[in-house]
């Protein structure tokens, strides 16, 4: 049962198999909807990229759930047993974009690089969810990613990248091991048992605040934060809720019918983007 | 053992409750020998903190009022008359201090005081 | 009286410009029933906060179990339970499902204990707990820091939301625990007249300052009122003595003091000013503003 701490939060591991099975659907859409000249494979790489990063927001997104609930803090190993899980779920990730690396065989141990690059982007966006800083950091990420991705600066650093393989998988890791130290470690933790659930529908601005070293701005944020960094706004209210977390579980019925459409899509359009390559 | 203790009183509970059993002790309610409740029958019955039926118990066990025996219970002590006999009257004192203020706010002398006094234990007593 | 459980030292925490805690040195040992009060915004939270290591002090330090705060360890929170004020769940499990969730992370989770607590408090296991209201995600919290023994429990605010006949049998059963499992309880409440019959200890705020930190029974005896009479003369218009803490003026003739002081005083005030004394008790109600009070004197 422990060891479904983090598993037994959205997801059920019936569904997680499911899940990752479709996962090369995605990523072998994503390559295949790109060109497969040298510009097309930088494209998609930068896609896969993204797409692994979306992925480990959204563990890293449960994971934030959990970290911000009362009893998080004083659960023995708790924090521990959260990142083993994230680490597992980064790892199939990343092995399954390896995989699918060594099949298109472009570059030199290209899969090796793209389980380093994989799990960087993994763990980048898990930490992007939990860290303190991410309702601000998380924006510009996404901005620079995208923008990025049309410029001709993308292209260099995708060619440097396949060109020194070995320097690509040191530089990932480092970053992977630096984010999940981000993510998982003590401050963020106490951070978020502190500040409380995420407030669903607000927007982003609000969350700038609570961030730890947003300037001061004298005496406006300090009669902001009289004794904790954050309140609930329905407190005082007439009518108090129960305050809980805000992760609904996806139903069964409607991962089973997201996957259906993906495997679909899979064997309508993917043999043509695999093999009919222009 | 009756007990009555009021915890919202200004009156510490552990005071309470030691003026209480020096009451039922010196008024023979108690007698020498008889079993007081242990701590934790005494704070499950009264819903009290164990804390402070352990003060009361070790306060009346310095007095002397009570005793313990190696590895039983807490009794009530033998006192011999003298002994008894000062205490009833250290528990009268007590008791009618704060009378002689309301007797010498109303102006009422010693000698007519007692005489009151007097009668109203007598009457009672028929 | 046992293990010292919690000690602070000059416990000093600012939040930018607001200072929530100014220099607090407390040692709580246990087992016993400890009742932290004050105001709104006193500190009560916060310094409940630090004893957990949820919140690291500006200066100063902060020690429980004798371990400095900001390296406790999960053997030493896996012992502490916690009630916040405002408890947070994941919100589609039920109740049950959500204390299974927990019982996992525990070596030693009492069953028994959990069925009891959910039938004391009356609450459905079946419910979903993104649905409860406040007082009913409370009583999860108070099941889920009780059911595996801790030896220190901290409550914050916990009666204040539960109904009078819950919170009856939630009081007495604190006095349980503290027999059963010798647990050192903090109870944090500004609603005195139900941790009254309870605690045994008093650690008192005002604004982030320690304004009381003894026993209860202590304080009570300490601190009384004083209905003075005049005998013959009119009482003078002040009152001096070091242990004169308020004067009210009924009348010529009468007046009240809030004093601290002891029996022998008594007697020399009475003789002293030539009049009566008649003594009433304070209860932690009457206690409560003088404590706060007689600080800034």
């Amino acid at each position: 049962m422990r060891r479904g701490a983090l598993f037994n939060l959205p997801f059920r591991p019936l569904l997680i198999g499911l899940a990752a099975l479709f996962v090369p659907v995605a990523i072998v859409m994503l390559f295949g909807m790109g060109l497969w000249g040298p510009a097309g494979c930088i494209e998609a790489s930068f896609l896969a990229f993204l797409v692994c990063g979306l992925m480990g927001k959204v563990f890293g997104g449960s994971v934030a759930d959990a970290s911000r609930c009362s009893f998080a803090w004083t659960l023995p190993r708790y924090r521990r047993v959260l990142l083993g899980e994230f680490v597992l779920c980064g790892a199939v990730v990343s092995g399954v974009a390896g995989l699918i690396a060594t099949g298109i065989g472009t570059i030199p141990h290209g899969g090796l690089v793209a389980v380093a690059v994989a799990f960087a982007a993994f763990s980048l966006g898990g930490a992007l969810g939990l860290v303190p800083e991410s309702p601000l950091l998380f924006p510009i990420g996404f901005v620079v990613l995208f923008a990025s991705l049309s410029t001709a600066h993308a292209a260099a650093v995708s060619a440097a990248a396949a060109s020194a393989p070995v320097v690509t998988i040191v530089v990932a890791l480092a970053l992977s091991a630096l984010a999940l130290w981000l993510a998982f470690g003590r401050r963020t933790f106490r951070w978020s048992a502190l500040t409380g659930p995420r407030q669903s529908g607000r927007e982003i601005w609000h969350e700038w605040p609570k961030v730890p070293w947003w300037p001061r701005h004298g005496a406006w944020f300090a009669r902001r934060a009289p004794q904790a960094p954050s309140r609930p706004r329905y407190v005082g209210s007439s009518v108090l809720r129960g305050v809980a977390c805000d992760s609904r579980a996806t139903k069964r019925a409607t991962w089973l019918a997201g996957l259906t459409v993906c495997a679909l899509l899979f064997v309508v359009f993917g043999p043509s983007a695999l093999y009919g390559a222009p | 053992m009756l007990i009555a203790i009021d915890l919202h009183s200004g009156v510490p509970a552990y005071r309470q409750l030691v003026d209480q059993i020096r009451l039922q002790v010196a008024g023979g309610r108690l007698r020498p020998g008889d079993e007081i409740p242990s701590t934790r029958a005494l704070s499950a019955e009264l819903g009290l903190n164990p804390m402070t039926i352990s003060r009361a118990y070790a306060l009346l066990e310095d007095e002397g009022v009570l005793e313990r025996r190696p590895g039983l219970s807490l009794v009530v002590r033998a006192r011999s008359g003298a002994t008894s006999a000062a205490a009833r009257g250290a528990q009268l004192t007590r008791a009618l201090r704060p009378l002689a203020s309301v007797a010498r706010q109303l102006g009422i002398s010693g000698e007519q005081a007692g005489e009151t006094l007097r009668r109203l234990v007598d009457e009672d007593e028929r | 009286m046992g293990e010292l459980i919690v000690e602070t030292s000059g416990l000093t925490k600012e939040f930018g410009e607001v200072t929530a805690l100014r220099d607090v040195s407390i040692a709580l040992s246990g087992p016993s029933i400890i009742g932290l009060i004050g105001r709104n915004a006193s500190g009560k939270t916060t310094l409940l906060r630090h004893i957990v290591g949820l919140q690291l002090p500006t200066r100063g330090q902060a020690r429980t179990f004798g371990v400095p705060t900001r390296r406790l360890g999960h053997e030493q929170l896996a012992r502490i339970g916690v009630v916040p004020q405002l408890p947070n769940f994941i919100g589609w499990m039920s109740v049950r499902e959500q204390l299974r969730y927990l019982s996992a992370f525990y070596p030693r989770w009492d069953l028994d204990r959990q069925s009891f607590l959910l039938d004391l408090l009356d609450l459905d296991a079946r419910s979903e707990v993104g649905g409860l209201s406040a007082g009913n995600a409370q009583k999860v919290a108070i099941v889920a820091a009780l059911c595996r023994h801790p030896d220190l429990i901290l409550l914050d605010e916990p009666v204040s939301m539960l109904d009078p006949i819950v919170r009856d049998s939630f009081l007495k059963l604190l006095l349980d625990l503290v027999q059963e499992d010798n647990a050192t309880i903090v109870i944090s409440s500004h609603v005195l007249h139900d941790i009254e019959s309870t605690v045994d200890w008093i650690v008192c705020l005002d604004a982030g300052t320690l304004a009381a930190n003894a026993a209860l029974d202590d304080l009570k005896d300490q601190y009384a009122e004083w209905r003075v009479l005049a005998r013959s003369r009119d009482l003078p218009a002040r009152f001096e003595g070091p242990f004169v803490l308020r004067h009210t003026v009924v009348n010529p003739r009468a007046a009240r003091l809030i004093v601290r002081a002891a029996e022998a005083d008594r007697l020399a005030f009475q003789q002293t000013h030539d009049v009566d004394v008649e003594v009433a008790p304070l209860n932690l109600q009457g206690l409560f503003p003088i404590l706060v009070d007689s600080r800034r004197h």
